[in-house]
């Protein structure tokens, strides 16, 4: 285990390496260095650096020397003083836009992850066990259309239905009397319904596929002799239905962690763009539109790095759930 | 032989005047499996009387009911199959009768009945044991499920002790240690006595035993029916075991019913059964099953006669010297640290024209491998593979042999026409998307020349029509599927046909029909076969040379009716032992030869004699030395210290 444990581990590092060189060529790629571009934008402005600044700035980035120098001393500014470089759009470092913004997105993708988990999992198991039953043809129906209809239209329907019907506002993070309040419990309170609609949108297409794989797999399960031999022994059936087949069946919720993360924050741009929620979708998708390539770099190195955690932390809670991943990948060959 | 007096006594007693009260009858069972297009019935009318303290045996091919009987008595028909007339009265412990067909599948007093009354073991036990939990946990269910201390349920504390003391019981070593593990740390006999500790955990009355030991190596199956045979005895339980093997049946059962087509045909006391049977059906069966027979002039091996001469007058037609397949296992965090695991491990034979050599051994042992690296799909790591087949032009007599062990992938097309396989698996061996003609024509691509008339013969030749050929797999049975993988095998008309465990999955009646095709084919073509098989009877049947393997290595290679009538090597001795004759006075007066542990990891064999550790008569030269393949005249050979000396039992006298 612990083997397997340092081995996981190191593959990451190396993949994170490789992430990091994908996001500094990126960044790269524009014509012209990151402080040519700061003068002629501020130029734009009617303003001017001066020699000194300019030098600075390219001792700073290494501007002057190869590739891998300045490949350096980007990736030893992150590592060392959390320095990510510098957006043009915000005219601020890059990582204060990041920190801004990072957090909500977090909640929103946790959020949207937990229900994709609770509800996939009551209607993966009730659509396996009722296999056939008029409700499993209900949820299969409504697992479809959540699969099929883009998140942004649903997003327009939810907004929709929420204003017309409920009067409730939807878009932004709270409600027009909290956004300038202080925190306070009747503040998380309203975070927390505001988030629940765009999480839930977020959610849709991911609950539907999962509800789809836990059915099938779930499925498989039930039939599998070991499932008989309890029955055999006289175990009550939903007792050992959590305690085996089910247990069995977990293994693609716990996958889930590792690409869920990409694909909740990638759908979340339109949601968040036509919901106007202030998460990092917008604000990646408008650095990219903008050429701003330190804070679109930082964005790609940041999600890039959360997806190859989240990956591990699925592997090593896999391997801590299923024995069989645990005591036989310890040695074997790949 | 202690034990085997309880049931002879039980057997003399149920021929006096049925001494035991009657435990579970099963009256006029249906049982069906509707579905949208079909009516299955599984079970059709059966009847059933199933006697205290016996051992009754239920017989019969795939497809008969015999596993559906027991499952209704259980509630564990798979949906949508269900019980639609019949009874099933069984006597409680405390004496009340209960009719399990009118008892709710999920209700309590079934619960009840499950584990408390009756207990069930399975077919796979590697399948019939959940895989996310240790072995001690599940056993442990069971006890909590079904006992008490002073009318409180068990602690969890109370429940691991308990199943550890279980797999004591069912002779696991060191319990402790193993109920910690999980069961595919296991091996397949130690996971058949973790499923038999399960169901024993609430003391039932009654066990039902699946196809038990189906799944399980010929060593192994004697072990688990002696451990059976012993825990029937010391609780006096009532074992109804299903089985399809006739051996078995004559070794463990006290009385035996015979199904067929859903409906029991027959029921008698096993000595009468064997010696008297009365239905047509059973007849049948028993003349289906080889018998592994006393060798005398009149019933010598009609194999053997047809040969004419003995094969070691001619040259061999493909010789094997030193093969060795070695696969490396990595390990460690960069994976620098390496087993080898020798799964062939310099191993010599020979294979004449028009003969079979037999190839047996237990699971793991390396017949596959070797199979594979004769065949050259997987390539030798060293030794040699010469042959003297003919290519499409013939070869002069004087050709020198050519070694294909290390030859190039490119100069191996005429060698792979002259040597082919038949699988065991009948299903998954035949493409479903291909039609047979399809499947004759594809090894006759090279060639360009293939006639449907040509295609048509071979379809003939083994049985099957014309009108076959443009039918696809699925519309076939296991018989003919495997008639069909014989007739592609054949297609490129080779010298040498190697079938690995090519009638284990087939039922005794279509067995013995693909074996007299086989054997009718060898006839006309002078085919010759290794057949590799793990079924002692079968090969003893068939072939005209047995070759025996241990660990990679081949421990001795005998004409078959001297090595099945006098073994020359201890291992040898040990599987033979291990076979069930069928019949039961034979198998039960034999003198049993114990078989101590279970085949130990390949990559941890044991230094010398790979034997040794498992041998009755080892000795300090047995782990300094390996013994090497020794010629002991008479076209016998054996690797064995010992081989001259050692007076070893056989099965045939």
């Amino acid at each position: 285990m612990l083997t397997y444990m340092i081995r996981r581990m190191g593959w990451s590092l190396l993949t994170i390496w490789l992430i990091s060189l994908v996001c500094f060529f990126i960044i790269q790629a524009p014509p012209g260095d990151f402080v040519s571009v700061l003068m002629a934008n501020m130029e734009a402005e009617g303003r001017r650096l001066n020699a000194q600044q300019v030098e600075v700035l390219r001792e700073r980035y290494a501007l002057d020397q190869p590739w891998y120098a300045q490949y350096w001393a980007w990736v030893s500014g992150i590592l060392t003083q959390g320095d990510f470089g510098y957006s043009f759009r915000y005219n601020r470092p890059a990582v204060e836009v990041i920190a801004e913004h990072l957090p909500f997105t977090l909640l929103l993708a946790g959020g949207a992850l937990l229900l994709t988990w609770v509800i996939a999992f009551a209607i993966g198991i009730y659509t396996a066990v009722k296999r056939y039953s008029s409700g499993d043809y209900f949820f299969t129906f409504l697992g479809f259309i959540g699969l099929s209809v883009p998140n942004f239209v649903l997003a327009l329907v939810f907004m929709y239905i929420a204003f017309r019907y409920f009067g409730m506002s939807v878009g932004g993070l709270f409600s027009p009397d909290f956004v300038e309040a202080d925190w306070s419990l009747a503040r998380v309170g309203d975070l927390t319904k505001n988030l629940i609609v765009p999480a839930l949108i977020i959610a849709t297409a991911g609950t539907a596929g999962l509800i789809r794989i836990t059915r099938a797999n779930l499925s498989d399960e039930l039939t599998q002799p070991y499932v008989v031999a309890a029955r055999a022994r006289g175990q009550r059936e939903n007792v050992l239905l959590m305690r085996y087949p089910v247990r069995a069946a977990m293994n693609p919720f716990i996958s889930t962690v590792g690409y869920a993360i990409p694909s909740v924050i990638s759908g979340e741009v339109i949601v968040s763009s036509v919901l106007s929620l202030p998460t990092t979708g917008p604000v990646l998708l408008g650095a990219l539109r903008n050429q701003d390539m330190y804070l679109a770099g930082s964005f790609l190195l940041i999600l890039g790095v959360l997806t190859v955690i989240g990956t591990v932390i699925s592997d090593l809670v896999l391997a801590w759930a299923d024995p069989r991943v645990r005591r036989q990948h310890s040695g074997a060959a790949q | 032989m202690t034990e085997t007096t309880t049931p002879q006594t039980a057997e003399a007693d149920a021929l006096a005047g049925n001494s035991y009260p009657p435990l579970l009858e099963i009256e006029d069972l249906t049982v069906e499996f509707p579905s949208d297009d079909e009516l299955v019935t599984a079970v059709a009318g059966a009847h059933l009387t199933i006697k205290a303290n016996q051992v009754h045996c239920l017989v019969g091919e795939s497809g008969s009911g015999k596993s559906q009987t027991a499952r209704a008595a259980l509630g564990l028909l798979d949906p949508p199959g269900r019980i639609t007339s019949g009874q099933i009265r069984f006597t409680q412990s405390d004496g009340q009768v209960l009719d399990l067909a009118k008892l709710k599948p999920r209700g309590r007093r079934m619960r009840h009945v499950r584990g408390g009354e009756i207990g069930m073991i399975f077919q796979e036990p590697a399948r019939s044991l959940s895989p996310m939990h240790t072995v001690g946990f599940q056993i442990a269910e069971a006890m909590r499920l079904h006992r008490s201390i002073g009318g409180r349920g068990l602690t969890k504390k109370q429940a691991w002790n308990a199943a550890v003391n279980a797999l004591r019981e069912v002779r696991i070593p060191r319990p402790e240690l193993r109920a910690n593990a999980y069961p595919f740390e296991l091996s397949g006999g130690m996971r058949q006595r973790v499923m038999i500790a399960i169901a024993l955990a609430g003391q039932p009355r009654l066990l039902i035993a699946d196809e038990p030991t189906t799944a399980l190596d010929v060593t192994t199956q004697a072990q688990i029916l002696d451990l059976l045979r012993h825990l029937q005895t010391e609780r006096g339980m009532t074992v109804l075991f299903i089985t399809h093997d006739l051996g078995v049946v004559a070794d463990v059962a006290d009385e035996v019913s015979v199904m067929r087509r859903g409906e029991v045909v027959e029921t008698k006391p096993v000595f009468d059964l064997f010696a008297d049977p009365d239905h047509a059906y059973t007849r049948t069966l028993l003349a289906a099953t080889p018998k592994l027979r006393v060798a005398g002039p009149e019933s010598a091996p009609t194999a053997q006669s047809k040969l004419g001469e003995r094969p070691a007058a001619k040259t061999p037609l493909v010789s094997v010297r030193g093969l060795t397949r070695t696969f490396t296992l990595k390990s460690g965090v960069m994976g620098q640290k390496r087993n080898y695991l020798s799964a062939v491990d310099g191993v010599d034979f020979d294979i004449y024209r028009g003969e079979t050599l037999g190839l047996v051994g237990e699971s793991g042992c390396g017949k596959s491998t070797l199979a594979k690296c004769l065949l050259r799909v997987e390539k030798p790591t060293s030794g040699s593979i010469t042959h003297r087949l003919a290519g499409p032009q013939q070869v002069p007599a004087e050709h020198d042999a050519v070694n294909v062990a290390t030859a190039p992938e490119s100069s191996l097309r005429a060698y792979r026409r002259q040597l082919r396989m038949v699988f065991q698996d009948p299903f998954g061996s035949l493409n479903p998307r291909m039609t047979v003609r399809d499947i004759l024509a594809e090894p006759l691509r090279q060639e360009g020349a293939h006639s449907r008339d040509n295609l048509v013969a071979l379809l003939q030749l083994v049985g099957l029509e014309a009108a076959h050929l443009d039918r696809y797999p699925h519309a076939f049975s296991g018989g003919q599927r495997q008639r069909i993988g014989i007739a592609r095998a054949i297609a490129t008309d080779p010298a040498v046909l190697v079938a690995d465990e090519a009638v284990s999955a087939l039922d005794v009646s279509v067995r013995a029909q693909i074996l007299d095709l086989m054997s009718d084919l060898q006839e006309q073509r002078q085919l010759s076969y290794l057949f590799i098989s793990h079924d002692m009877s079968t090969v003893e049947h068939l072939a005209d040379r047995v070759a025996v393997m241990y660990l990679g290595r081949m421990v001795e290679i005998a004409p078959t009716a001297e090595l099945f009538g006098r073994p020359r090597h201890p291992y040898t001795e040990t599987l033979l032992s291990a076979v069930p004759i069928p019949d039961p006075s034979r198998q039960r007066g034999r003198q049993r030869i114990e078989v101590s542990g279970e085949l130990p990891d390949p990559t941890e064999k044991p230094s010398g004699c790979p034997f040794r550790n498992r041998c009755r008569f080892a000795r300090e030269v047995c782990a300094a030395e390996t013994p090497l393949l020794r010629d002991l005249g008479e076209g016998r050979q054996a690797a064995c210290h010992f081989a001259e000396e050692l007076d070893l039992t056989g099965v045939l006298q």
